[in-house]
């Protein structure tokens, strides 16, 4: 059968062992990561993107993927031991589990919500599998049109569902298209907006720009206060094991969780910090006993970190079967793979199927490595989060400035990324959100070059993208998305005019 | 107060949106019977341009209904957080323009102790040796273990 044949490939890539080390590696940082707040998933995968390049394709996925979901596993402990969320996806976690620390159950909390992320990410896996060749084979009658629209959809939906005004978001994501022109143009190769830098030739390139963005500028935003010390929970952690009841209590959240966000990873923007807050008012609602969330609940740990790591996994389908990315974790997984010479999209499965079985399967290991990393080793994370912040912060700016020379031994690149940093600093004091930015800058391109085809085919005609029904639905939807915040005004306004 | 913010960055925004517009606009929009370089940074140049008029209308707007009791953060939240910023900005390019001079491991090296020194202050001990750490380490790491060709100063660090 196909499908063992897949698994065979997957497991047989997955654990060639340099393969196995390297996702080793990736989901030890991503839990340290996760720990250490103030350095989020999207960030350390930016810091991280340089040393992706002396490694092949299938490493570098490996690798930067490990790093991601291996974050949702570490910002929990943080959560719950410290009330600081490591990143945003375990915001959530810290409302009841920080509740069951100081009751003295941190251990359970942790037990629990360690074994409900290694669900949800092997259930989203396991979806992954199944559902990648059909979806694969669906995309394959795509044409230019449909990408575009695909595209254009997968742009509406983050800035739709990204927090703050729409309005702010669709700027950022106007910004990004138009940092996505600067460089030689594909179609006639001359040069735009470059001001006679031979260096922008490229574009901006992916990896300052995010290193920028999102590492400068985080500890930009993090030194504007003093930085005391912080306190780690005193409460010794006895008893690592959940009860049976908790057991007991966590099957129906956990299982809950999965689903929330296997589909909601999978729709463009969905990401996975909004499965955890939908499974947590899910769980609540649903609940006997909504006076307990809150209190230190054992469902209102479950459900959450079930649903971030489902909604991690769920992110990679439309990137590894479409190769559209979701939201700017796999903006810039799509980037990094673009580096590395692949082309994501539905052939992405035909022509390189050992990247993708090889991700799949070390997949399922890095999940497997991850519950044994987070289970017996806590105490070795609560040491981590002793380091103190002004300890940290130079460490990540030279991270940050090695990594950026390090792509083409070029010091252009560094200050590429320091401007961005500072631009990054300000959109996010000014309150705009630079997901969409990230997305547009790499979709910018590869909308342009899709649209000029679809062109091409329809001989200058634009009804060609309304004409061909999948495109037209995509579009349709779009639209509708786009113009919903005025149709909700519109609607305001007839009712209470009557 | 926050429309101060809003028109602030509206009306920046307005001018990066025209100067990609005009740019892109002498890049020519036809090309070969599809689209030339100029379409696509002129049209999103236009939407940002749109939007940001948008939005400096509605940050306008609410200056004249402006709820005050919803008080926004200040900008800087501690009095010297600017100097904070602006040293941490300066010692990077100061890290960039010195790297060419004086090599990776010296210019690591003064870069850590400023930092360490000079944002937070650490005691004296603390800042040594962490900078000494750091940079012989990386040092190794990078140049030795990864062999990056990092800058080599006139020292040949």
């Amino acid at each position: 059968m196909d499908l063992l044949n897949n698994l065979y490939m997957a497991f047989h890539i997955a654990m060639e062992p340099s393969n196995l080390f390297i996702c080793f590696i990736g989901v030890l940082i991503g839990t340290l990561v996760g720990v250490l707040p103030g350095l989020g998933p999207v960030a350390s995968i930016s810091l991280l993107l340089p040393i992706t390049f002396t490694l092949t394709p299938v490493q570098a996925i490996i690798i930067l993927a490990g790093i991601f979901y291996g974050t949702q596993y570490g910002g929990s402990t943080t959560s719950i031991l410290v009330n600081i969320p490591g990143e945003a996806a375990s915001v959530v976690t810290c409302l009841d589990g920080y509740q069951m620390a100081k009751k003295g159950r941190a251990g359970p909390a942790l037990g629990i919500s360690a074994f409900g992320s290694f669900f949800g990410g092997t259930f989203t896996v396991v979806m992954l599998m199944l559902l990648a060749p059909p979806l694969v084979g669906f995309a394959l009658r795509f044409g230019p049109p449909e990408k575009a629209s695909l595209m254009f959809f997968g742009l509406t939906m983050v800035t739709y569902l990204s927090g703050g005004s729409m309005i702010k978001a669709l700027m950022m994501a106007s910004f990004g298209l138009l940092l996505g022109c600067i460089g030689n143009d594909v179609m006639t190769s001359l040069p735009r907006f470059t001001f006679g830098f031979l260096q922008l030739g490229d574009g901006l390139g992916i990896v300052p720009v995010v290193m920028g963005l999102f590492g400068i500028s985080e500890v930009f935003l993090n030194i504007e206060q003093s930085l005391g010390k912080r306190e780690v929970v005193k409460t010794r952690i006895k008893d690592l094991f959940p009860t049976r009841q908790d057991w007991k209590d966590s099957a129906g959240p956990i299982a809950r969780g999965s689903l929330i966000g296997f589909f909601i990873g999978l729709i463009p923007g969905g990401g996975n910090i909004i499965p955890s807050f939908i499974s947590y008012a899910l769980e609540k609602r649903i609940s006997k006993h909504p006076e307990r969330f809150g209190t230190g609940e054992i469902r209102g740990v479950a459900a959450p970190e079930t649903a971030n790591n489902a909604g991690a996994g769920g992110t990679f389908i439309p990137l590894l079967t479409l190769g559209i990315p979701c939201n700017a974790t796999m903006a810039i997984l799509l980037g990094a793979l673009i580096m590395h010479g692949v082309t994501p999209g539905p052939l992405l499965l035909k022509n390189h199927p050992d990247l993708f079985w090889g991700v799949v399967g070390s997949m399922y290991l890095g999940n497997v490595m991850l519950l044994i990393l987070n289970l017996p080793l806590i105490g070795l994370w609560v040491q981590v989060l002793r380091i103190p912040y002004p300890l940290l912060f130079p460490l990540i700016f030279l991270f940050c400035l090695v990594g950026a020379y390090s792509l083409h031994n070029s010091i252009f690149d560094m200050i590429i990324m320091i401007i961005f940093g500072v631009i990054g600093y300000f959109t996010q004091k000014f309150q705009y959100d630079a997901s969409p930015l990230v997305l547009a800058f790499v979709l910018g391109p590869l909308l342009e070059e899709a649209l000029s085809q679809s062109l091409v085919l329809s001989g200058g005609s634009i009804i060609i993208f309304f004409i061909r029904p999948i495109s037209a639905i995509f579009l349709i939807i779009s639209f509708f998305f786009l113009l919903s915040p005025v149709l909700l005004k519109l609607s305001k306004i007839v009712s209470t005019a009557k | 107060m926050k429309r101060n913010r809003d028109l602030i960055s509206s009306l920046s925004w307005i001018v990066v949106g025209l100067l990609f517009c005009v740019r892109g606009g002498e890049y020519g929009f036809l090309h070969l019977g599809t689209l030339g370089p100029g379409f696509f940074p002129f049209t999103a140049g236009l939407i940002l341009v749109f939007l940001s008029l948008m939005l400096l209308f509605s940050s306008i707007r609410r200056k004249i209904g402006d709820d005050e009791s919803i008080r926004e953060k200040r900008f800087f939240p501690e009095r010297n957080s600017w100097k904070r910023l602006l040293l941490a900005l300066l010692s990077l390019l100061a890290y960039i323009f010195c790297l060419k001079y004086l090599g990776f491991l010296i210019t690591t090296f003064l870069f850590m102790m400023f930092l360490l020194r000079f944002i937070e202050p650490q005691k004296w001990v603390t800042v040594l040796v962490a900078a000494i750490l750091t940079s012989t380490i990386s040092y190794i790491i990078f140049r030795l273990w990864l062999e990056v060709q990092l800058p080599r100063g006139i020292l040949g660090l």
